[in-house]
């Protein structure tokens, strides 16, 4: 078994960057290796791995952050947040690329979704940061940054994948980003202050316009009614999803948007989306069962353990994996294949397990900004043609060597990480 | 037959979107119910089988709209991209309609045996893979169409 899951592992990886669905390369390789190697008996396993993924009530939490997101960006919050922000920061040098940040953080804290944010905000606000004069590395890189905080930030889709696959508390591995999260916020937007003093000394602005100021309050006090219903333990990740869906009608309805139709709309998106997404897990879980029956875990740690006295070096190694595969690879159906593996590598580890999997997701998420093949880079090229691939590339270079660095300060911190979780 | 399977495929996008609905009004009611002193032994479950619906049912739409997720930059440059995506949907019409055969097999063994589910308010295991099998088949059957129609390639 371990060979033949060997050779299935090496086919998946091929067959994933082949253009096939990822939902449809683990379903081809589960089918055949029932098919072929354990035959009717394992009929029953295949399909019974399917019907309790599907019936995850913890992973109820995806389409549920996905429908908040979803009517508050139909009712028009970007818009709204951009407007409120420049006010808020007008006097700062560079001040429309920290209006971006900041956007980028809000944006990532409602929709969970990096790829949607870069799209998003290449689509909105780079053509007017270009055609005010801003650089274009600065701006990409701007924006690619901000959107690389959606999986740091809470909520954030893949820890709520993360936290399923690991077995480790959903509500910990949410809140435990909001440190690190507003932290890596504000190294960025220093950042981009530093490299903007050189072409924009800024100008004072008088907030003109208070009411535009409120805009913005409903947004906030969404997100603080969400991480705060975790936060104190009144309501589990799902019940705060729910309550976070009833928040943003309510915002909708403030912002005079809401109708039967935006509501309509939202809800059948938020379910396709989410069935793109737990779709992947639900084909891919059956796949993970089997990697860790077959005896690869093992495997892995003894062929790890040549690292077992210096666990930190072994921590390098374990990360390095991933950030390089996530180049290729989708987040999503990479942790579905290492998660499992990883598991068993946890008591080597020189950082308790909270810590461990959210190095792991930071990780993940500097793949997924890292050239050449990075997958929010694509979302935001694919979003504009105001940008090459190659300016991107220059653009996100310093963001991804600040978060290196970050990954490092880390994990002789780790407190930034368990101190909320902590108090739970 | 296009019709036909996009018509039914409207038809699921409708109750999975309903499931949804569920979902949320249950969980809210879930904590209403908590700390009014009468919490519920179902709204957890009934949320659990909700999603199963919610996603099997989002499953043919999703593909009929071509929106699963793909990493494409290997064959985004290759010149008979489109021949090699109309094989890409017969291939997973064959692989999905492998997995509606053995989804049907493992029915008729939940029915025969009456199995239900590991939960606090437990229901027929087959309700659920009846679920999981008319969402797989008219996901096929959306593949299908792709395959025989002059569709443009998916963006993945």
């Amino acid at each position: 078994m371990g060979d033949l899951m060997i050779i299935a592992t090496v086919a998946l990886l091929v067959l994933l960057v082949s253009g096939l669905p990822i939902f449809l390369v683990f379903l081809s390789v589960n089918a055949a290796i029932v098919l072929f190697q354990i035959g009717p008996p394992g009929y029953g396993l295949f399909i019974n791995s399917m019907l309790n993924t599907a019936t995850t009530q913890a992973l109820a939490t995806i389409p549920l952050f996905i429908l908040m997101g979803e009517i508050i960006f139909r009712a028009g919050a970007v818009e709204r947040l951009f407007r409120s922000i420049q006010l808020i920061v007008g006097f700062i040098p560079g001040r429309q690329n920290v209006v971006t940040m900041l956007l980028a953080a809000v944006l990532s804290a409602l929709s969970g979704a990096s790829m949607a944010v870069a799209a998003m905000l290449g689509r909105t606000v780079l053509p007017t940061l270009l055609s005010e004069g801003y650089p274009k590395q600065i701006s990409a890189g701007t924006i690619l940054a901000g959107a690389s905080l959606a999986p740091i930030v809470p909520p954030s889709v893949l820890v709520i994948i993360l936290g399923t696959l690991a077995e480790e508390s959903i509500a910990k591995l949410l809140v435990a980003g909001i440190l690190p999260g507003l932290l890596l916020a504000l190294i960025f937007t220093s950042f981009i202050i530093y490299r903007s003093r050189e072409f924009d000394q800024g100008e004072l602005r008088r907030i003109e316009n208070v009411s535009l100021l409120n805009d913005t309050i409903p947004l906030l006090l969404l997100i603080f009614l969400v991480l705060g219903a975790i936060l104190t333990g009144i309501a589990t990740p799902t019940e705060a999803a729910a309550v976070g869906v009833l928040g943003s009608v309510g915002v909708a309805a403030l912002y005079n948007r809401l109708s039967s139709n935006l509501l309509v709309d939202s809800v059948f998106e938020s379910a396709k989306l989410g069935c793109m997404i737990i779709l992947i897990m639900i084909c891919a879980k059956f796949f993970s069962q089997l990697l860790a029956m077959s005896g690869i875990a093992g495997g892995l740690q003894s062929l790890l353990g040549v690292f077992s006295d210096s666990p930190y070096l072994l921590l390098f190694v374990v990360m390095i994996v991933p950030f390089i595969l996530c180049m290729l690879i989708d987040q999503i159906a990479l942790l579905l294949i290492i998660v499992p593996l990883y598991k068993s590598l946890m008591e080597f580890m020189p950082v308790e397990p909270l810590v461990f999997w959210f190095l792991l997701l930071v990780n993940i998420t500097v793949g997924g900004i890292t050239p050449p093949f990075g997958y929010t880079l694509f979302a935001l090229k694919g979003s504009t043609n105001l940008v090459s691939m190659q300016e991107i590339y220059g653009a996100v270079l310093p963001f991804v060597l600040i978060y290196f660095l970050f990954c490092f300060f880390l994990v002789l911190n780790p407190w930034i990480v368990t101190f909320i979780p902590s108090l739970l | 037959m296009d019709y036909i399977v996009h018509s039914a495929t409207r038809i699921l996008l409708y109750l999975s979107g309903v499931s949804l609905f569920g979902i949320a009004c249950i969980t809210l009611l879930e904590i209403v119910l908590r700390y009014s002193g009468n919490p519920t032994s179902w709204a957890n479950d009934f949320v659990g089988f909700g999603l199963a619906f919610c996603l099997f049912f989002a499953f043919p739409e999703v593909t009929r709209v071509k929106g699963h997720v793909a990493i494409t930059f290997l064959i985004d440059n290759l010149p008979n991209r489109l021949i090699l995506v109309r094989l890409m949907s017969l291939l997973a019409f064959l692989v999905i309609s492998v997995t509606v055969y053995i989804s049907v097999q493992v029915l008729f063994v939940q029915i025969e045996t009456g199995v239900q589910t590991i939960s606090a308010t437990p229901i027929p295991k087959f309700y659920l893979n009846a679920g999981l099998i008319l969402g797989l088949s008219f996901a096929s059957l959306e593949f299908l169409v792709q395959v025989l129609r002059l569709d443009p390639p998916a963006d993945g």
